[in-house]
């Protein structure tokens, strides 16, 4: 009788757990790193794929971890000076606390590729959990070479790229890995007003910047008066209006998992040079596979600097090639906030679909063998 | 949005030469063809030249003692019917999209009543020479930290600084004859006193649009700069930039003049 008891009191959870789905009472867990303040591309995608999902009603809870290893316990940041309040007012938890965490069997948990740890250690939770994958380096970096995501429990993928796609899947096979694409925020565009002489920077390195800087004022004494605006450290707010304000940007993050800066400069009615990334993805090519004309690209950043002179001299003179804004069309029109936003959403009502089944297979499976254990009971009587 | 029609092109024309008839030409034709144009001169000119038959050419002249740059300007100025007016000189250029890029950014700055623009400098000495590309004018205050707001004079920036190129650019007519236009007692620096007095009367900047508007030849035989290079002395200059600091909170022109000081007597 005590195997009836237990299988009933499972139905009865899964039966809860089937409620909830129904209800968008699930909690859909967003596993996120705080970077202090500082702006970073791939935080803003699963920031913007977790508030679609909290705009379509679903119970979005982004989750952190504090470091309590010294006497002061560390403050989250968050995203609120970068991102904007509308992202930072998401529902925001710290695991430490363990409240408002707790997990159940309909839950889904979002881990990024960074966490490999954290992808070891919830192996034994109940819930769905699903990567997102945006940086191979991490993948390499964090992964010991004895294990896999496999090993972890990890079956299931959103990535931003088809080129991520194909990457993670020639490691790692056996994935589902599914495509959400990026977009660029509705905030990076252009206006009538007319542009100033000001170049804009972007780069992780600062040490960019005086090499793309200094050596340019030496070689190019007449545009020492050229003003060099360095981009790090703002809030995406400032960012979008200093590239608006901008007539070149230059890009330089070799690193870069997607490249939104350089696709925001150019929404924002920039000439962009930018340095080739390790990892080349759609927007950066053109329809033959070479690299796009979207960009004056550039592979050593002492060689841009000739390239500079002459583009900031056609801005002056307004005889900057209208080509270079024609080959930007293409790169700025491929991600749509609409299509990304239809995407999350349907990939994330598909996996409840797909949970609510596999509960009610359960169910069925429970509720035989209930009533094989009934039917024994019987016989034996 | 501003149109052409709202500018007129002054060229000042002092002691007119028929060999600079090509030079004058070509100035003209750098005016968009809706823009009227007032040559202020001394004297009436020749009129068989092809720029003074042009029919939005029109003369002003001044058969006056005062044949001063200064003074053929404001005289130019008193005709101009338009709200905006420029000076060119008869041997520089406008680059073709000078006009258009003022409407342009104008339309986004309006609270300023002069605009400069950036100002290819070429070196001109010697008519038949192939002219050098000698570097920008009126660029620097694009770059950082010149003043309180990029791409504008202020009056912090003038102290310090004072080497601008004011021919080319757009001013207010009604600002510039508030403020009473150019002071032709004023030698060397009689831009510079302008610049100040426009702040220190008006209260406005002069904002600096990020486009090369206007050619300009450094240099050429006889013009007023190279004059002054060849005539005024250090203690006459550093006379002149103090004048001009003083007489900018003056909206008359007042006596100046400058009088060299007696060679020092030996004693005996």
């Amino acid at each position: 009788m005590s195997n009836i008891k237990d299988l009933d009191k499972k139905i009865s959870i899964i039966k809860d757990e089937i409620d909830k789905i129904a209800n968008k009472e699930s909690n859909l867990f967003f596993y996120v790193i705080d970077t202090y303040g500082y702006a970073s591309g791939s935080l803003a995608y699963i920031y913007q794929l977790a508030k679609f999902l909290y705009d379509e009603g679903y119970k979005v809870k982004m989750i952190y971890q504090t470091d309590s290893k010294g006497k002061d316990k560390e403050e989250f940041v968050g995203v609120g000076g970068w991102l904007g309040e509308e992202y930072a007012s998401l529902p925001h938890y710290d695991i430490q606390s363990k409240k408002g965490v707790e997990v159940s069997h309909s839950d889904v948990l979002f881990i990024p590729e960074i966490y490999s740890q954290v992808m070891a250690q919830t192996k034994k939770m109940p819930c769905k959990r699903i990567a997102i994958f945006q940086n191979y380096d991490f993948v390499v970096s964090q992964m010991p070479y004895s294990a896999q995501w496999g090993d972890y429990g990890i079956n299931d993928v959103i990535t931003n790229t088809k080129e991520n796609a194909e990457l993670l899947k020639s490691i790692f096979p056996y994935l589902n890995v599914t495509i959400i694409d990026p977009f660029i925020e509705k905030r990076f565009g252009t206006t009538n007003e007319p542009k100033k002489m000001i170049v804009n920077v972007i780069s992780k390195n600062p040490d960019d910047i005086v090499r793309l800087m200094k050596p340019f004022y030496w070689k190019y004494p007449d545009f020492k008066w050229v003003t060099f605006r360095d981009l790090s450290g703002m809030s995406k707010e400032n960012f979008a209006n200093s590239l608006r304000e901008g007539c070149i940007t230059v890009w330089m993050d070799e690193n870069a998992s997607f490249g939104y800066s350089a696709i925001e400069a150019m929404k924002s009615g920039n000439i962009v040079f930018g340095k080739v990334p390790r990892e080349t993805k759609e927007w950066m090519l053109d329809e033959d596979g070479n690299l796009s004309d979207c960009c004056i690209w550039f592979d050593d950043i002492n060689k841009v600097h000739q390239n500079l002179a002459v583009v900031i001299r056609s801005f002056l003179k307004d005889s900057v090639p209208s080509s270079v804004f024609e080959a930007q069309e293409r790169a700025k029109n491929l991600y749509s906030e609409d299509k990304t936003k239809e995407e999350i959403i349907a990939y994330v009502n598909n996996v409840m679909d797909e949970r609510k089944k596999s509960f009610e297979e359960f169910i069925r499976l429970a509720e035989d063998e209930k009533n094989n254990v009934v039917a024994g009971e019987g016989e034996k009587c | 949005m501003l149109s052409n029609k709202d500018i007129t092109v002054i060229v000042p024309l002092h002691n007119y030469d028929v060999k600079i008839a090509d030079m004058l030409d070509n100035a003209i034709k750098s005016v968009p063809k809706d823009i009227k144009v007032i040559i202020s001169t001394d004297n009436k000119l020749d009129l068989r030249t092809s720029t003074l038959k042009d029919k939005r050419v029109s003369q002003e002249s001044n058969v006056t003692e005062d044949t001063s740059f200064q003074n053929l300007v404001n005289l130019g100025v008193k005709a101009v019917k338009t709200k905006w007016f420029s000076i060119l000189e008869f041997d520089d250029v406008y680059t073709s999209n000078w006009f258009k890029n003022f409407e342009e950014y104008q339309e986004f700055n309006q609270q300023y009543n002069v605009y400069f623009p950036i100002v290819d400098l070429y070196d001109v000495k010697g008519l038949d020479e192939n002219y050098k590309f000698v570097g920008y004018g009126n660029e620097a205050p694009w770059a950082a930290s010149f003043s309180e707001t990029l791409g504008v004079i202020d009056e912090k920036s003038l102290d310090n600084f004072f080497d601008f190129y004011p021919t080319g650019a757009i001013y207010n007519k009604e600002v510039w004859e508030e403020i009473g236009g150019l002071k032709s007692n004023i030698k060397l620096t009689f831009w510079y006193e302008f610049m100040l007095r426009l702040i220190h009367l008006k209260g406005g900047n002069i904002y600096v649009i990020p486009k090369i508007g206007y050619v300009h030849g450094l240099g050429r035989e006889g013009s007023l700069l190279e004059h002054y290079r060849d005539t005024i002395q250090k203690e006459e200059s550093e006379f002149w930039f103090k004048t001009a600091k003083k007489e900018s909170y003056f909206k008359e022109m007042r006596d100046v003049k400058y009088v060299p000081c007696a060679p020092k007597m030996k004693k005996d």
